[in-house]
């Protein structure tokens, strides 16, 4: 397998999969892959199973994903393994095999010219299932993708599989799908945020992050006509980082705008820097819980 | 008051909260210790939170442009949380004027003591050729 691609990169055919040990990372990209489904006008079937299919639509609203409309018209279906993979009980690679290639043959049917399918697979590791069917089955699905008209994202947490299940899915995708890092470390964490596009900061950013914060924010920049900062779980920001944002905020043109949502001490922050007085960007406080 | 003796600094009614040596490396550290000893000293948990910006942009100044290295103590004082922060560097130009306006948007640094003196209440700074001192003062509210 090769390095990991961007989300938005995915072409039709292709069988990605996701590891994640960040529940937000893995919201962003299932995020991105709806909406770029969506855009071409394919159907999505989202198999969820550690989120809920109502809390998942209520993500994907919150990350810029109008699913309201398309979910009452049928465009996109939200399942769990119990009324899936897991119906009837017993489980084999064979009837996982069957679910998709009839919900494939229901898109057709349904004039859809593709089918996206993003699968939570932490389902697998219940009792009632078995991850060697599992195993069976990421090796046999290969013939659903031949001719285009699938894509998939499978997802699979780091916490939730084994070592060599994780090794195993890897290899049984064609492709792997990750967020663009800019800086990780146990305090830092600077990455591409796919949906809505932008940013995302996570831990504690001083000025010894400041390079890895410009460079993410450059490239939003360049690439993102409203760039979205998401500092919701920044616990702290200094004078000097603040200053990156504001310097980003102020030469951005007229037309173009940044929205950035923190809370506590890093609202506070970006308010004394003046970033919440700049014309272009709009703070927004992250409510609940970090 | 009583003299401090720098390596003991209390005296009868200082409470000592924190006494650290920093460098560059121990930004991190630094502010954690802050935060866990904070209560000490009688600060509520937003006013910790302003103590740990306050504590680390001071040594942040002290690594970036007082010699690479400084001291920051914490103590509680008739009624005052102080926050010092002492460095070998060289010393500010305007010491008595430094982060008192706060710096042009269009200037890429130079907000951390202007930060400072929005969050504590009082501020402190002596500054020569052989160092500067800055000292933040948080008054406690009674519980």
């Amino acid at each position: 397998m090769t390095t990991p691609t961007s989300v938005e990169a995915l072409a039709p055919g292709d069988h990605a999969c996701l590891t994640f040990s960040d529940g937000e990372e893995r919201l962003d990209i299932v995020a991105a892959f709806v909406r770029d489904g969506l855009g071409l006008g394919q159907k999505v079937v989202c198999f969820t199973e550690s989120v809920p299919p109502d809390r998942l639509a209520h993500e994907l609203t919150d990350r810029g994903v109008a699913v309201d409309d398309p979910l009452r018209n049928g465009q996109v279906c939200m399942r769990t393994s119990d009324e899936s993979w897991l119906a009837g009980g017993s489980l084999t690679a064979a009837k996982m095999i069957d679910v998709l290639a009839s919900q494939l043959d229901l898109a057709g049917t349904e004039g859809y010219p593709g089918l996206r399918v993003t699968a939570d697979m932490c389902w697998a590791t219940r009792p009632v299932a078995a991850v060697d069917q599992l195993v069976v089955f990421e090796s046999e699905v290969g013939r659903l993708f031949a001719d285009g008209r699938l894509t998939a994202i499978c997802q699979y947490d780091r916490e939730s599989f084994d070592a060599v299940t994780l090794a195993f899915a890897a290899k049984a995708h064609n492709i792997a799908v990750a967020a663009t890092v800019y800086h990780e470390d146990p305090v830092l964490r600077v990455c591409r945020q796919h949906s809505p596009p932008g940013v995302r900061v996570a831990g504690e950013l001083d000025y010894s992050g400041m390079d890895p914060f410009s460079r993410a924010l450059g490239e939003a920049v360049r690439l993102d006509r409203t760039i979205h900062v998401n500092l919701a779980h920044l616990r702290f920001i200094d004078a000097s980082a603040a200053g990156v944002l504001l310097q980003v905020g102020q030469t951005l043109p007229e037309e173009r705008s940044m929205v950035v949502v923190c809370r506590g001490l890093v609202h506070k922050m970006l308010r004394l820097v003046g970033v919440s007085d700049l014309p272009q960007v709009r703070v927004v406080v992250a409510h609940g819980d970090p | 008051m009583a003299t401090r003796d720098s390596d003991h600094a209390t005296t009868a009614g200082q409470v000592l909260a924190l006494d650290q040596p920093f460098d560059q490396r121990g930004l991190l550290s630094l502010r954690a210790a802050v935060a866990a000893h904070a209560s000490r000293v009688g600060l509520s948990h937003d006013r910790v939170d302003e103590l740990v910006v306050i504590a680390h942009e001071l040594a942040s100044n002290a690594v970036r442009h007082g010699g690479g290295a400084g001291r920051l103590r914490l103590w509680s004082e008739d009624g005052q949380a102080r926050c010092e922060v002492s460095d070998d560097g060289p010393g500010m130009t305007d010491p008595a004027r430094a982060g008192l306006e706060r710096a042009p948007l269009s200037a890429t640094d130079g907000r951390g003591l202007w930060i400072v003196r929005q969050l504590a209440d009082d501020v402190e700074v002596r500054s020569g050729p052989d160092g500067t001192v800055v000292t933040a003062i948080l008054t406690v509210t009674p519980r």
